[in-house]
């Protein structure tokens, strides 16, 4: 009976140990579950959390930024890509200005925006890598996952240790959450060439140069979701392991985030572990400036009339030349003109019915920009750069503007003072031309901005020449006992010249174009004693 | 004489302390062989739950959420020992944060004790939702 009552207690402490010991591998597993739980709470909320935002002030060069901020008006992982893609256009289009020679002020405002975005970036890499901001985002979700078999009370927490809370850049090369659909954002093939564009969109850890600044973008590989990754993976792209060469300041922003948990409250022995997440907003944005205008600016179109000019003796006399400049209106008018008499004109030099202003063919600003189709190209030079300029106002993926876009848009007639349009994007998706209420109304973030002028210098960018004659338009009325010495004539000449200001998109503008309208009616007849 | 006595009384006795040590060790050992199943259950219900919610926290709404874990809970193969899995209730789907999914499995214990042959597990898993964009 003793050998059976030993037995008895030798197996029931056999089961009981063998209970203890599933128990704690259970356990285990939960601990397991709990942290991986956790680890996916931390990759999904480093995007939401506002111990991980920046905030932007209210002026300097950071509040440039204000336009690529959250809905909250905040910077985090989720679009600082965005800010990183705004400086570099501002850097793209200031070299391009500079190798033009229209860089006026550009280059010091393109860097002062890459250094405010270099500011913002490592004060959000500052939060990305205090694990205290990490803590409660990792607990939010673990606490709540059972941990019954190490004990009614056993919750899993952080395990509060630098160490193990580092963070890694994974995914390198790998395309990030900002899209470039096509050439046309970029000022010119090279700087596009530079981006070296992956599946329409920017490389991610890549250095990529522009105006003499490195740019390097957080990769967010599209249709994947926040997801963990293995330890191995993880280690081996630390910034410390792997590190990220030709990216000037060296502290580039992390995607991945290690935890470890812990349990709290077990009833004899704990449980560790460790996980690794790589995040992903699930967000894509376009490489844009999207609170950004270019001025089209329409000046007095001006209209001289010209007796007898230039001066010359006709006849031995003296002809006195008559000028007179006044304006026209942007539409076909006709008009008359009397030029009084002089020593060599005994007479009244009249042009009946000039018609003026015949190079707009409608009251349209198309008519105000390009006149007609130039020979010389220099429409559609001045067609692209305003397309390009365009593009970069555009934040929808998927949307682009081009030139038919561009005539279409220009269709709209000469409204509102007739000589200030605003070239705009109210949603990020739809591009409009209008005076200056009209631009406001429809986008109040212009308010502040719509009175800065463009960073860089003009310069003539489109130059149009036509004439036609007067002829059987200009009369001579001789005075008494004269007449003409010959048959009048006339000459109307029309110049449209545009000039382009380009910006930057450093306080907001993008550029100007400045179109001037003149005509000249050259009329000549002399009359004289018979 | 007496050793035969003695034979027969310590055939007796033995034939007694086997059968009493059997009465003691057999429902230990049974016992033991019930908690292994039932541990063994536990994890694999907690296993579930885990799996469930993953599968519901994969879609960025309540009704395919709720679609997601039944289809998962539903695909786990029934034994003799694993009578039933199901889902315990609806899911606790809160938009953009978390899912909390409960299970429940009717085990089957190979020794029955006191009428106690089926045994009802459950287990809860609380995961965050990962699909959808950030709400930024």
């Amino acid at each position: 009976m003793g050998l059976v009552a030993v037995c008895g207690l030798v197996l029931a402490m056999l089961v009981t140990a063998f209970f203890q010991l599933s128990m704690y591998l259970g356990g285990g597993r939960e601990m397991r579950n709990a942290v991986d739980a956790g680890a996916l709470s931390v990759g999904q909320k480093v995007f939401t959390d506002k111990a991980l935002k920046v905030n932007l002030p209210d002026d300097g060069p950071s509040a440039q930024f204000k336009d690529v901020a959250d809905k909250h008006g905040e910077i985090g992982l989720a679009n600082i890509n965005r800010v990183w893609g705004k400086a570099l256009l501002a850097e793209a289009n200031a070299e391009a200005m500079q190798a033009d020679g229209q860089g006026g002020s550009s280059k010091q405002h393109a860097d002062m925006l890459f250094d405010a975005a270099k500011n913002l970036s490592n004060e959000l890499t500052a939060k990305l890598n205090d694990e205290n901001n990490l803590y409660p985002l990792f607990e939010e979700i673990s606490e709540q996952n059972s941990m019954r078999m190490l004990g009614g009370q056993t919750k899993a927490e952080a395990f509060k240790n630098a160490q193990f809370w580092q963070t890694s850049l994974l995914d390198r090369g790998q395309e990030t959450n900002i899209e470039v659909s096509s050439a046309d954002v970029m000022p010119s093939a090279a700087s596009y060439d530079a981006l070296g564009v992956k599946k329409n969109r920017l490389p991610g850890y890549t250095p990529i140069k522009a105006g003499g600044r490195m740019f390097c973008f957080v990769p967010f590989v599209e249709n994947e979701r926040s997801h963990l990754v293995s330890r191995s993976y993880f280690d081996s792209n630390t910034f410390f392991a792997k590190p990220l060469l030709g990216v000037e300041w060296g502290n580039p922003v992390p995607n991945a985030f290690a935890v470890k948990g812990e349990t709290k409250g077990h009833a004899v022995m704990g449980q560790e572990g460790m996980a690794f997440v790589l995040a992903n907003p699930q967000k894509s944005y376009k490489l844009s400036m999207p609170h950004t205008f270019v001025h089209v600016k329409i000046e007095d179109n001006k209209l001289t009339w010209l007796l007898n000019s230039p001066s010359a003796v006709l006849g031995g006399h003296e002809v006195t030349i008559e000028k007179e400049e006044t304006t026209y209106e942007s539409k076909l008018i006709f008009k008359n003109k009397s030029g009084s008499s002089t020593s060599a004109i005994a007479g009244t030099l009249l042009g009946n019915g000039v018609p003026v202003g015949k190079e707009y063919t409608d009251a349209t600003l198309e008519s105000a920009l390009f006149a007609s189709d130039s020979e010389d190209g220099s429409r559609e030079k001045l067609e692209k750069v305003l397309v390009q300029r365009i593009n970069q106002m555009i934040t929808e993926p998927g949307v682009s503007f081009t030139t038919a876009d561009l005539r279409k848009m220009l269709k709209r007639g000469i409204d509102g003072d007739g000589h200030n349009f605003y070239i705009f994007s109210p949603d990020g998706k739809t591009v409009e031309i209008g005076p200056k209420d009209y631009a406001v109304s429809k986008a109040p973030w212009l308010i502040p901005l719509i009175g800065h002028d463009p960073d860089g210098s003009e310069k003539e960018i489109l130059s149009l020449q036509s004439d036609f004659s007067l002829f059987g338009l200009v009369q001579v009325i001789p005075d008494e006992a004269c007449s003409p010495y010959f048959p009048p004539f006339g000459i109307m000449e029309i110049k449209v010249k545009g000039k382009w200001t380009p910006g930057s998109g450093y306080d907001g503008c993008l550029g100007r174009v400045r179109m001037e309208h003149t005509n000249d009616a050259y009329f000549w007849g002399i009359a004289g004693p018979l | 004489m007496s050793r035969l006595k003695n034979r027969a009384s310590n055939k007796g006795q033995s034939f007694i302390e086997v059968i009493v040590g059997s009465m003691l060790l057999v429902p230990i050992a049974l016992f033991g062989l019930d908690v292994m199943v039932i541990v063994l259950a536990s994890s694999a219900n907690d296993t579930l739950a885990k799996n469930a919610a993953r599968a519901a926290a994969n879609q960025s709404v309540k009704v395919l959420a709720v679609a997601a874990a039944q289809k998962y809970v539903a695909s786990v193969p029934k034994s003799a020992m694993v009578l039933d899995a199901k889902l315990d209730g609806s899911i606790d789907y809160q938009d953009k944060k978390q899912v909390e999914v409960k299970t429940a499995m009717k085990v089957k214990v190979p020794a029955a004790f006191a009428g106690m042959d089926v045994v009802e597990l459950r287990a809860v898993a609380v995961e965050p939702i990962v699909a959808g964009p950030a709400d930024i």
